[in-house]
């Protein structure tokens, strides 16, 4: 079940390409075609432009939140070649860090779970991933690179969940997570990469789309004790991808859609999957108890079609 | 960014844009020789090979030709539905047509081969619609048309052009499939094949131009591209055949005559040309700029390309054949150059021929990415959904893949919506959560149990709810052991005809009503009742002491001398064993535990068992030892027998027993449950719940169902919550359920006050989300304010409980916190505000007072969930007021004999006061109503002496309910719920604002409390002094100043981000009423002030929607423009959607002041 809440009109000169809300729901971001990044206070049904930044010289592709217990931070890529992280400051958002260090668009960004330490992971259509990770002795920002993750192009990465699957909120012991990525792209494979030492090492190779994988995204935990991956691509398809121990994978393609696929999220549960289309078409997935994916819903431009 | 490199000089084609992999097919090129002079064909096939470094193309086949290709197409023409067919165009006129899927396997291939043509052909394509089409051009300006199933006869689109001339290029167009275009060097040329005649000749008269490739437009049917080969002009010309007079656009750029253009079917603004200038340029070719506009020069290579094409599948890749034997595929999306390794594979086959080889190759890489200057359109993202906190789904979209290219569509504002939308998978979990939450807040527990029970259909569940049900009845034990089927009156009833007498009824009777009391249960036999009894009962008969040494005698002699041990020891030996407890009983305790003992001790049989624990008080022995069949049985009389101190340990036990059994028979594990029930053991019952809770959210709803109201019953008993990790994991995984379902209020609710930290993370996260607590500011560390409502289960006091709102309002944050967020930031300044921005608001004084004054009203503020807690306590409905209360009842009409309350002169616009009453009050002389707004006029030593309202954040971070300097109750005002009945004194007490309902101890209070008759106000001042200034301290004005001060008890203001709602619907109030002048339209607008009062009220209590309340933002945007017709839309809008009977109080309101708006032309600006 569907219900619109709420309808914003964002003002954007150009296509919207990502809607973010941050940690807490009460914030939203956009980012346009029009280079610019928009930021709504979305408290109490109610929206509110708090910020326009403007900072990019090219459409800006996405946009990920941090963590808040890293403060109020923003990050942002654009077919500017650069990713840039944007911090709000008592109130004002300003340009934080800048990474300028891609030969091609930056495709995708997403902060890393705050489990992983201040870190973000980007994809870029100089098929490369840079993974940026923040240390605070020395207040600088570290720029690891994956040369030639995807040959003519990553489209998306997307952070492996920290929580390594056991029954939720079960310790509270500190353990050290081993970082990992899933990332995809215009080489139609969805790749998974694991930190290992100093280097990004290339773990696993996951060859089933016939066509540009436009997005990869890893579930976040569900409490069971299975790693989820879905991925959708040009050939219309998206494929889940399920892994009992993050090393070998079984693909499962969930559904052929009638038109390319552009974008796949979960919920923050891990137990719905959205998917976009070219149709025009948002629809909403979930896996029944027999393991099957079923569409629960239909959105057509917010508006729900059970 | 070149990506591939096959060393090469061949002709090549993609393979076609359903086919996967991506291949390449390469013909060796005519007119063309390598370093070793080779004469040889060979047609052969590339894999791409993209997810491979490097840049070698996989060799998937390579068959010899008999001829060298001027140009080779690969379509999707294919009978057995393969690969497709590739044809090669040859010298001498020959056309070879070949099955791709047979060339993939290295078999023969060919499968047809024509020479109908004079000359080379150059000119091929496929026609996209029907693949079997093939359109071919060769010298003498031949073309003709194949139809693959029949190659013997082809077709002529017309009769061949004047003069004579190779034909360079052939088209079909990508739209109208009948439409074919050829180039000549002096014209292009048009034909339509149904007319079977050319329908238009393009000639560019003003420059020398030698037509050599064309590109139909991707999209737009009239809309081609030539390029021109000629180098004093190598220019591509955009033309439009509807004005095929002259070119729409010139793109000047090449140095050099241009050899091939190729138009990206996925992206209309991309094309590509290259030439003999050896570079590669991409262009826009609709972009307006004089000239063309280059997006990238893809690559400069050191020979002539002579071809470019896209790949039709992956629209980043082209690939270019060049002069120098390199076949180079380039990403047009930049990146940097690959290390390229250049094996010199003539040099390797040929050894000794390196200085031949090395000459022309000299590599050259680019160190720079090369990207388009502008995104091409695969890049941008139209659609896309992504997941917020609480279930929301966030979604946007583009109207269509066309409005893309038209710059007008790219600002409708439908591309720059998004949408925010709660997602509900759980209706079922979010409904019975609902229903519960109600069930909670309203505390009918009984009648919900009632109603769960008899909604189920297994018979064990229906158990369970009759148990809980039970434990909310007046006497949970009598009801608990009615549901184990001993119902005491019918046992008694029972007993008593087995028994026979009827006096002793009374007695047992009166016995087993003890039992409601265990703990002061006692032996209910006395000397006395033996003395009664006996005497009843003496018999006349005389009788002689026998003294004989049997046993008899033995006894009495012992009993005659006191020698009870003894008399006791006889008894036993002689079996008589009810003299030996009689006897013993005078013996003192002691003896008779002896006796007791040694009686049990001998005897044999259950009865006994329970005979020895009642005289024992050990029913350990009966749980432990019983059958485990007689579960029931046990159970009784531990219910019947034990404290309520040790209840729960032998109902667990009990439970235990029958859990450990319950692997033989699954009823007992069952049972086991219920014993759990009876013990009020959460962790018990939970872990004896079946697994499924994880995974069915029904199950898991129910078991929450049980252990909320397990909890309700053990707080009742005044026993303290315990909750375990095992329930606490439930029950935090139970809140992030609801919360994914946006139901976050409840979710906080069952949170607990774990110290776990995914739990604690949770719990911030809700209260932040919920605004409860401040986000993004440094977050206080001490939590002690939020800590309050989850103390649930570890306060034996109910804590508040969150109401259950509408499930898709859950962003309404619950009462209790509204204070807090409502707080304003600590540097607003705490004086009062200027009147400009929040006009003091008599009418909202008014109603205040008048509440609180008015019984009838006072429901209206009865909103508090901490309030409504009250109700946990006994179900009271009445008693709703955890403040103390002690004038509550205050007199709602003013007494005769003492001067009726001060009226004040605003009261008229008191709403849900009884017009009565408004009436009686407002021809109060000295008095002119006011207006609200500018008409406020304090006397001046009043306004110096409105204090300051304290911080509020101070107030609202306390303890609603256990405030100790409220919680102090006043000496005169009865303990017991005297708070209905008035009190004859208290009558003449006028009504003291302080106490009001709302209990808005962050009011600026002006009017001081009247000065008593009595001693009560006296310990208010007191308890007052501590928390407000000074003032209160200051004598106390007479009565008569008291008359003539109007109290201008103002609410709480309104949350900082709806003020503005106020604002403008004031303002435009009173400038309406400033203008009106007709007394009907003054009137109306009186009416309004009652309702918008209303309805800042809601915005007070927080009780909108964000539906609502956004729309009443956007009504006070439109009203700021003046557009008061849109206004009245959504006001209908509003009023005929799904939150009427929310807003009903205030909507008539608003629509009567912006009609009066309208009519009277006002406008704010």
């Amino acid at each position: 079940m569907v219900t619109v809440l709420n309808s914003i009109d964002t003002g954007h000169e150009d296509m919207i390409h990502d809607a973010e809300m941050d940690f807490y729901g009460l914030r939203l971001a956009t980012c346009s075609s029009d280079n610019s990044i928009k930021i709504y206070d979305i408290k109490n049904g109610a929206h509110t432009l708090l910020e326009d930044l403007k900072g990019h010289f090219g459409p800006v592709w996405q946009i990920s939140w941090g963590h808040p217990k890293f403060g109020n931070l923003l990050a942002s890529c654009s077919y500017d070649r650069k990713v840039i992280i944007w911090k709000e400051q008592q109130g004002k958002w300003s340009k934080y860090y800048e990474y300028a260090n891609h030969d091609s668009s930056v495709n995708s960004v997403q902060f890393a779970p705050p489990e992983f330490g201040l870190a973000l992971a980007c994809g870029s259509s100089d098929g490369c991933i840079s993974i940026l990770t923040y240390h605070e002795e020395s207040n600088t920002w570290e720029a690891k690179k994956i040369q030639n993750a995807h040959a003519i192009g990553c489209n998306s990465v997307s952070w492996c969940p920290a929580v390594t699957p056991e029954p939720d909120f079960g310790n509270d012991e500190e353990t050290t997570f081993v970082r990992r990525l899933v990332s995809g792209g215009c080489d139609n494979l969805v790749k998974i990469w694991q930190e290992d030492g100093d280097k990004w090492v290339e773990a696993n190779k996951l060859e089933v789309h016939s066509d540009w994988v436009r997005d990869v995204s890893w579930a976040p935990s569900s409490g069971l004790n299975r790693h989820y991956i879905a991925s959708c691509s040009q050939d219309r398809r998206v494929i889940i991808w399920t892994s009992e121990d993050i090393k070998t994978w079984n693909s499962n393609v969930m559904h052929t859609f009638d038109d390319v696929v552009w974008n796949v999220s979960w919920s923050l549960n891990g137990n719905i999957l959205a998917v976009s289309g070219g149709d025009n078409k948002v629809s909403l997935w979930k896996q029944s108890m027999e393991g099957t994916w079923m569409c629960i819903s239909d959105v057509l431009k917010g508006q729900s079609a059970m | 960014m070149k990506v591939k490199d096959l060393e090469r000089t061949a002709n090549i084609a993609w393979s076609p844009s359903n086919e996967h992999p991506i291949y390449l097919a390469a013909g060796t090129a005519a007119q063309q020789l390598d370093a070793s002079f080779n004469t040889n064909a060979v047609l052969e096939i590339y894999s791409l090979n993209l997810s491979e470094p490097g840049l070698d193309m996989e060799l998937k086949s390579s068959v010899n030709a008999d001829q060298r290709f001027n140009k080779v197409i690969w379509g999707g023409y294919d009978k057995a539905n393969g690969h497709g067919t590739i044809v090669g165009g040859c010298d001498r006129g020959v056309i070879q047509i070949y099955n791709a899927s047979k060339l993939l396997k290295s078999e023969t291939a060919l499968s047809a081969q024509t020479t109908k043509h004079t000359g080379s052909v150059h000119a091929l394509d496929f026609n996209p619609f029907q693949s079997n089409l093939l359109a071919t051009g060769a010298a003498e300006s031949e073309i003709y048309i194949w139809d693959l199933n029949n190659t013997n006869a082809p077709m002529t689109p017309g009769v061949k052009s004047q003069p004579f001339e190779d034909v360079h290029c052939i088209a079909w167009n990508r739209q109208v499939q009948h439409i074919l275009a050829s180039t000549f060097s002096s014209k292009c040329v048009v034909w339509d094949l149904r007319k079977n005649e050319p329908i238009i000749k393009l000639t560019d008269t003003v420059s020398r131009i030698r037509w050599k490739v064309i590109a139909w437009h991707p999209e737009v049917a009239t809309q081609l591209c030539l390029a021109s080969e000629e180098d004093q002009a190598p220019i591509v010309q955009l033309w439009d055949l509807r004005f095929a007079t002259s070119p729409l656009k010139t793109l000047e750029n090449h140095q050099r005559g241009i050899l091939s253009i190729a138009w990206c079917a996925q992206d209309c603004n991309l094309l590509v040309s290259c030439g003999k200038d050896n570079r590669i340029l991409c262009w826009n070719p609709n972009s307006n700029n004089p000239g063309g506009e280059v997006l990238s020069e893809v690559a400069k290579t050191n020979q002539w390309n002579f071809d470019v094409t896209w790949c039709p599948k992956n629209p980043a890749l082209i690939a270019c054949p060049s002069f120098d034997g390199h076949v180079s595929v380039y990403s047009v999306m930049g990146g940097k150059v690959q290390q390229v390794q250049t094996t010199n594979k003539i040099a390797d086959s040929f050894p000794g021929m390196d200085e031949y080889a090395q000459a022309p190759v000299p590599q050259q890489s680019t160190p720079a990415s090369v990207d388009l200057t502008k995104p091409p359109k695969w890049l941008k993202r139209p659609i896309g959904a992504t997941f917020g906190f609480g279930g929301k789904l966030i979604t946007f979209a583009c109207e269509s893949s066309q409005a893309q290219n038209t710059q007008e569509h790219v600002t409708s504002p439908l591309i720059r919506t998004i949408f925010v939308s709660q997602v509900i998978t759980e209706p079922d979990l979010v409904n019975k959560s609902a229903e519960l939450e109600q069930a909670l807040e309203y505390g009918n527990f009984t009648e919900y149990c009632r109603n769960k029970a008899d909604s189920l259909m297994d018979q064990h569940k229906r158990n369970i709810w009759y148990f809980l049900k039970a434990n909310f009845e007046e006497n949970p034990r009598a009801e608990l052991l009615n549901l184990l089927g001993y119902k005491i009156e019918d046992v008694n009833n029972k007993l008593n005809e087995v028994i026979g007498i009827q006096n002793n009824v009374d007695g047992l009777t009166d016995q087993f009503s003890n039992l409601n009391q265990p703990g002061s249960y006692e032996n209910s036999f006395s000397l006395d009742q033996y003395a009664n009894l006996s005497q009843n009962t003496e018999k006349k008969t005389t009788y002689t002491i026998k003294t004989s040494d049997d046993t008899e005698g033995l006894i009495t002699q012992a009993l005659l001398l006191g020698n009870l041990e003894a008399a006791v020891e006889l008894c036993f030996k002689a079996d008589r064993f009810a003299d030996a407890i009689i006897i013993a009983m005078s013996g003192g305790p002691e003896l008779l535990a002896r006796a007791q003992y040694r009686y049990l001790q001998q005897s044999e049989g259950y009865v006994s068992s329970i005979i020895s624990a009642l005289v024992s008080e050990d029913w350990t022995s009966v749980i432990n030892n019983c059958d485990i069949n007689s579960w029931k049985e046990a159970l009784v009389a531990t219910l019947t027998h034990s404290s309520n101190e040790d209840l729960p340990k032998l109902c667990e036990l009990l439970g235990n027993r029958l859990e450990a059994d319950g692997k033989l028979n699954p009823k007992f594990a069952q049972n086991a449950q219920l014993c759990y029930i009876c013990a009020g053991n959460f962790e018990k019952l939970v872990n004896s719940w079946s697994d499924s809770v994880k995974k069915s959210s029904n199950d898991l709803q129910e078991l929450v169902e049980l252990v909320t109201f397990l909890q309700k019953s053990v707080e009742r008993q005044g026993r303290k919550v315990e909750i375990g990790t095992r329930l606490g994991d439930l029950l935090a995984y139970y809140a992030s359920l609801l919360a994914s379902q946006g139901n976050l209020s409840a979710a906080l609710s069952y949170l607990g006050n774990s110290q776990n930290q995914q739990i604690g993370s949770l719990r911030d996260r809700l209260s932040i989300s919920l605004g409860y607590k401040p986000a993004y500011a440094q977050l206080p560390r001490s939590r002690q304010s939020s800590r309050q409502s989850f103390s649930n289960y570890s306060n034996p006091i109910p804590s508040p409980t969150v109401p259950a709102y509408n499930q898709f309002n859950t962003a309404l944050p619950s009462q209790p916190w509204q204070q807090q967020t409502q707080a304003p930031p600590p540097q607003q300044p705490f004086s009062p505000p200027p009147a400009t921005t929040q006009p003091p608001r008599p009418t909202s004084v008014g109603s205040a007072h008048g509440g609180s004054s008015v019984l009838g009203s006072r429901g209206k503020y009865l909103v508090d969930p901490s309030v409504q807690s009250g109700n946990l306590y006994g179900g009271r409905n009445f008693n709703t007021n955890p403040y103390p209360t002690p004038n509550v009842p205050l007199n709602p009409t003013p007494i005769a004999n003492i001067p009726p309350m001060p009226p004040l002169p605003n009261q008229p616009n008191v709403h849900n006061q009884p017009m009565g009453n408004v009436e009686k009050l407002e021809p109060m002389p000295g008095y002119v109503p006011l207006s609200t707004a500018s008409g406020w006029n304090d006397p001046p030593a009043l306004r110096r002496s409105m204090p300051r309202p304290p911080p509020k954040s101070e107030y609202s971070s306390m303890d609603p309910i256990t405030h100790p300097l409220y919680g102090v109750p006043t000496p005169n005002v009865p303990a017991s719920n005297g708070f209905m009945e008035p009190i004859p004194n208290q009558q003449s007490f006028p009504p003291n604002p302080m106490f009001n309902q709302n209990f808005d101890h962050n009011q600026p209070i002006t009017q001081p409390p009247l000065p008593p008759t009595t001693g009560f106000m006296q310990p208010h001042p007191e308890a007052y002094n501590q928390n407000f200034n000074a003032n209160f301290q200051q004598p106390q004005p007479p009565v008569q100043v008291a008359q003539e001060v109007p109290a201008p008890i103002e609410k709480l203001p309104l949350p900082e981000e709806h003020k503005i709602i106020q604002i403008v619907f004031d303002d435009l109030r009173n400038r309406c009423t400033n203008t009106a002048n007709n007394p009907q339209t003054k009137r109306k607008l009186e009416e309004v002030v009652r309702k918008l009062e209303s309805l800042y009220d809601m915005l007070r209590e927080d009780k909108l929607s964000p539906n609502t309340l956004s729309a009443l933002h956007q009504l006070v945007q439109l009203i700021q423009a003046g557009d008061y017709t849109s206004c009245l839309n959504l006001h209908t809008q509003l009023v005929s959607g799904p939150d009427f009977s929310q807003i009903a109080s205030f909507m008539p309101g608003l629509k009567v002041l912006i009609q009066c708006a309208l009519q009277l032309q006002v406008y704010l600006r």
